[in-house]
């Protein structure tokens, strides 16, 4: 498995259904395993497999923040209200899967087909990320 | 009664006795036809736990053949859908050094009979024991540096070192008297 067109290996895209076409593209060095959570503020929270959680402008995918986790973002971030009345973000660190085996799986990466090809296309990643399992959470401006 | 239906009775009461005569004229076949087939991985009375050591496991040492064999068949078994060319992926890498079960190959070809916690299936009854032998050399022939080497150019070399007969001079961990893997008595077919 080898990275597409252009040499990145993510996209995250913002859709205009009614268009049927991109609004934004922000390109992304990884795979973005990561799930996204958009927020009634206009922000849209991502995470990188390389350990980047990021907040981008939901209208133009502008990066307004971003904070280094300890691993890299396979999860799905979610936001809620907590017993205080806040919103707060929670997302779980912790690189894997297919495409992050090559730095948690038990793999051997000598072999570019192992971990169904990933091993080769993700060959770089242990130079970004450790396998890792933290649970943050973020409380937004109040 | 007819003397067809007396014969294919015959036949029935043979099976339900659990005969054995196969060939006794009343045309029933109660034999398995697969050759060299361990039909289970399971032998009452013996201990099955852990392996000793197996004189079958000799001819499969310094054996470019079987090594050869062993790669056919791994592709062919599509041992590659778990393990990949070695890397592993669902399950472990065969190319690295770390064997959580041994790396003599009456070790391996046991991990091959009866299965393994986790996804490795028991290939018992289901592959010829010689073919499980070949498998087991090419699975130790994969960390060999000589098959590594020979990997790595443009395309992966079809002719994988056979195993070395130093590499199994580590006796390893003893078992207990009377293990065997020896499953000799309930293989169906010729050797």
């Amino acid at each position: 498995m080898k990275p597409g067109p252009g040499g990145h290996r993510g996209e995250l895209t913002a859709w205009d259904p009614v268009n049927r076409r991109p609004v934004w593209v922000v390109k992304e060095n990884f795979p973005v395993w990561s799930g996204t959570v958009a927020t009634g503020g206009g922000l849209v929270f991502y995470g990188s497999m390389d350990g980047w959680f990021k907040a981008v402008d939901a209208g133009t995918g502008k990066e307004l923040w971003k904070y280094k986790v300890d691993s890299g973002v396979i999860g799905q971030p979610v936001s809620y209200r907590g017993p205080d009345g806040h919103q707060y973000l929670a997302v779980l660190s912790g690189v894997g899967g297919w495409s992050g085996a090559v730095v948690s799986g038990p793999v051997d990466p000598r072999d570019g087909s192992a971990a169904l090809g990933f091993v080769n296309v993700m060959s770089d990643l242990p130079k970004y990320t450790t396998a890792g399992g933290t649970l943050y959470v973020f409380s937004l401006p109040h | 009664m007819c003397s067809r239906c007396r014969i294919e009775l015959l036949g029935w009461l043979c099976l339900l006795a659990g005969c054995h005569h196969a060939s006794d004229g009343v045309g029933v076949t109660t034999e398995r036809t697969d050759t060299g087939v361990i039909a289970s991985a399971l032998v009452p009375g013996l201990i099955h736990g852990a392996s000793s050591s197996d004189p079958r496991a000799a001819q499969y040492y310094d054996n470019a053949q079987a090594v050869a064999e062993g790669k056919r068949l791994f592709n062919q078994y599509n041992c590659v859908g778990c393990h990949s060319n070695g890397g592993g992926g669902m399950g472990p890498a065969l190319m690295d050094d770390q064997w959580i079960y041994g790396d003599r190959l009456e070790q391996i070809h046991q991990t091959l009979v009866e299965g393994r916690p986790n996804g490795m299936p028991s290939w018992a009854g289901k592959v010829p024991d010689s073919q499980l032998w070949a498998l087991a050399a090419y699975v130790r022939s994969m960390s060999l540096p000589q098959t590594i080497a020979a990997n790595t150019g443009a395309t992966p070399s079809q002719t994988p070192a056979p195993v070395p007969r130093a590499v199994a001079q580590d006796p390893g961990w003893s078992p207990p008297p009377g293990t065997t893997n020896d499953y000799t008595d309930v293989t169906k077919g010729p050797q």
